[in-house]
């Protein structure tokens, strides 16, 4: 095994092969678990689900109402009852075994205008129950041609004008990849990079740096710590999309809309080659941050201040979305910190020439190739500064001397 | 044979000269004291060696010739700064180390539980290294640098932190390294180490070599004529032979005269009738050589 992989598992087995992460990694679902469940069944309990009164003076109610609703996971049925007169239902709205009632006067047909009548406000699911309910009715035994057409919508199909990008879903199918993307982005810099960085002050906190440097390179050093720190984040989303699909697949039947989403695996592999190109600059930028630090607290806080560029392109989102080929799209192409997501959109919603892709990938590899190199130098000047904080630039023109 | 040649090495941060001109050598069975005050350039120059740092000039090489990745892996290096990873259990923190110098893992397996018996630490493997003694994690690191059975040994400090039992435990394993034929070079402040372990040293001060050589050579290069004597019985004011009589700790160090030598001055006490219970030549020890020579090398630059 060469010293890049020996630093790698070494990097890995140190994160992964303790309680902390593994608490830490299941932390996050739990608590989005937690919060979702309680959003829901904060979200259930607020929705009134007693049954409504009908007084159908009008005589348009000729079919029982459809209790088999949607099948999505918080869709609610709201029954309807019919009454010959207002005297049952006001009595039953009173007990509060009803939450309310509507009459469909006599003259629905020409005004078409119901009264409700209840102790609160008709609440927005209550409404389009009853549309649904009174349309049914209404256009009961009536031959109305792509009658189930009119009522299940239309498909659009999306083509750009010379046919290369073409979608058939909605907009947010085709964010889906892109905002995988950047979301991916996002976790790999908060996540694998702030355990490179935290690992690299570790190792000058630790003083182990020295004894590294007698028997490594900076450079094996720098390429074994990045890929072990990719491999703790894989674990981390492998583990979470693993829970995911657990969750999916568990909730199938409510999860109907998930068999609409289309993935062109080509897109995706452009995506993800972006991904890494854009990871490699960033991990190296962090690791000359890392040769100018003396405490892993500091390194704490730099990760904090990482936050805001590396969420540049999800502030633009609808900018991009809007003008993909765009002077500001294409600009935000270029920046390693907002290209994954900013090429994902621009590729989802638009035709992008095959040689602007090809320019922007030799830029991103420039550019990662560039910090990688800076990285390395500014690595072996600066990692051996163990008691004073060293500047940037003076790491840089320590390094120039010594080069 | 030498295992490490440094010539005329010269290196600049800024400002500061760390080190000028220093050349020295290495052989292969000899333990190389490397000496100097807080900030005088040895660290520079062990880095130089290890070829952490690129000299602006001069050359060192290890084993015949400029460093390589096949080098790295027979050099043990005890750095100043000591450093172990902290949160890992001592065993998995040096088999990593040792696979980094290009152990395979059946070596790992078969020499670490020695070394740890041998340096006592058996019963600490398993701990986490923030949980052992300052002693403790200094002999784990001791371990980090002989295991790989290197040829070449570079030692900072190597008894910091050390009781006076593991000091002399570390002192017979460099001397075990040395009859291998290991080339050796040893940076301490400990003097007294220094003269009880090191074949030769090199005294550098401000970044220069200030005295260099073996240390019968620097003893016989430092000695005066002066004796020290104790006394049976007051010693008289004036002695034919002595130039001065200078009490001290309850004896008398005795300055000879010109071309006086210290026999001729025992056989001149004797026959002037001056009873003694002890006669010692005095030999300057190597802290006094020290501030000797770095003391004359400041007044040279002033």
């Amino acid at each position: 095994m060469n010293n890049i992989l020996k630093v790698a598992k070494n990097e890995y087995t140190q994160h992964v092969f303790t309680k902390k992460f593994w608490v830490a990694l299941m932390a996050v679902p739990l608590i989005f678990i937690f919060f979702g469940a309680i959003s829901a069944f904060v979200g259930a309990k607020s929705v009134d689900t007693r049954p409504i009164g009908i007084v159908d003076q009008a005589g348009i109610i000729t079919q029982t109402q459809k209790l088999d609703g949607k099948g999505g996971l918080f869709d609610m049925t709201i029954e309807f009852q019919g009454f010959k007169d207002e005297k049952a239902p006001k009595m039953g709205t009173e007990a509060g075994s009803l939450q309310g009632y509507v009459v469909i006067p006599e003259d629905y047909a020409e005004n078409h205008t119901l009264t409700w009548y209840g102790n609160k406000q008709m609440t927005p699911e209550v409404q389009k129950a009853l549309s649904g309910f009174i349309g049914q009715n209404l256009m009961a035994g009536l031959t109305i041609p792509n009658k189930e057409r009119i009522e299940a919508g239309s498909v659009i199909r999306i083509e750009s004008l010379d046919g290369s990008v073409q979608s058939s879903g909605d907009s947010w199918q085709r964010i889906l990849i892109p905002a995988i993307t950047g979301l991916l982005y996002f976790i790999l810099v908060m996540g694998s990079g702030n355990y490179l960085l935290q690992s690299l002050v570790g190792e000058k906190e630790n003083r182990t740096i020295e004894i590294m440097l007698t028997s490594v390179t900076p450079n094996e050093m720098m390429a074994g710590k990045i890929i072990g720190n990719i491999g703790v984040a894989i674990t981390q989303l492998v583990s979470w999309v693993g829970l995911i699909l657990i969750g999916a697949l568990a909730f199938r039947s409510k999860l109907t809309f998930l068999s609409a989403i289309e993935i062109s695996w080509a897109t995706m592999g452009i995506n993800l080659v972006f991904l890494m190109v854009s990871f490699i600059f960033t991990a190296s930028l962090l690791a000359i941050l890392g040769a100018t630090m003396t405490e892993t607290q500091e390194a704490q806080s730099v990760m904090g201040l990482m936050v805001f560029p590396v969420m540049i392109p999800f502030y633009f989102f609808v900018v991009i979305m809007n003008a993909p080929n765009g002077l500001f799209a294409r600009v935000l192409s270029y920046i390693p910190f907002s290209n994954p997501l900013t090429m994902g959109l621009r590729m989802a919603f638009t035709k992008v020439a095959t040689w602007e892709i090809l320019l922007v990938l030799a830029v991103q590899v420039v550019f990662a190739g560039l910090m990688l190199w800076l990285a390395g130098k500014a690595f072996k000047v600066g990692m051996l500064q163990f008691e004073k904080k060293v500047s940037l630039i003076s790491l840089l023109k320590k390094e120039a001397r010594n080069a | 044979m030498s295992k490490i040649i440094v010539n005329q090495i010269s290196k600049r941060f800024g400002k500061t000269q760390a080190v000028r001109d220093i050349s020295f050598d290495v052989r292969a069975g000899e333990i190389f004291g490397l000496l100097g005050p807080n900030g005088c350039g040895k660290t520079t120059s062990i880095r130089i060696i290890l070829d952490i740092y690129q000299p602006d000039s001069g050359f060192a090489e290890v084993l015949g010739g400029p460093m390589s990745a096949e080098k790295k892996a027979k050099i043990g290096y005890l750095p100043e700064e000591r450093g172990l990873y902290q949160d890992v259990p001592l065993d998995r923190c040096l088999t990593y180390l040792a696979s980094l110098k290009g152990m395979r893992d059946e070596d790992i397996k078969a020499k670490l539980p020695v070394f740890l018996e041998k340096f006592d630490l058996s019963a600490h493997a398993k701990k986490k290294t923030k949980e052992l003694s300052k002693g403790m994690q200094q002999k784990g690191q001791l371990i980090a640098t002989l295991m790989h059975d290197p040829e070449v040994i570079i030692i900072d400090e190597p008894f910091t932190a050390l009781d006076p039992i593991n000091t002399q435990l570390v002192k017979d394993v460099l001397d075990e390294e040395r009859q291998k034929g290991k080339a050796i070079i040893m940076c301490t402040h400990q003097m007294s180490q220094v003269e009880s372990l090191c074949d030769r040293l090199v005294l550098v001060d401000q970044g220069r070599v200030l005295l260099m050589g073996g240390l019968d050579e620097i003893n016989d290069r430092f000695k005066t004529d002066e004796v020290l004597v104790k006394a049976l019985t007051p010693l008289p004011s004036s002695i034919k032979g002595v130039k001065d009589i200078m009490p001290m700790n309850g004896n008398h160090k005795l300055t000879p005269e010109e071309g006086v030598q210290p026999s001729q001055l025992l056989k001149m006490l004797m026959e002037q009738g001056v009873a003694l219970e002890s006669y010692k030549v005095l030999v300057p020890s190597l802290d006094e050589i020290f501030i000797r020579v770095v003391e004359e090398g400041k007044r040279k630059d002033e």
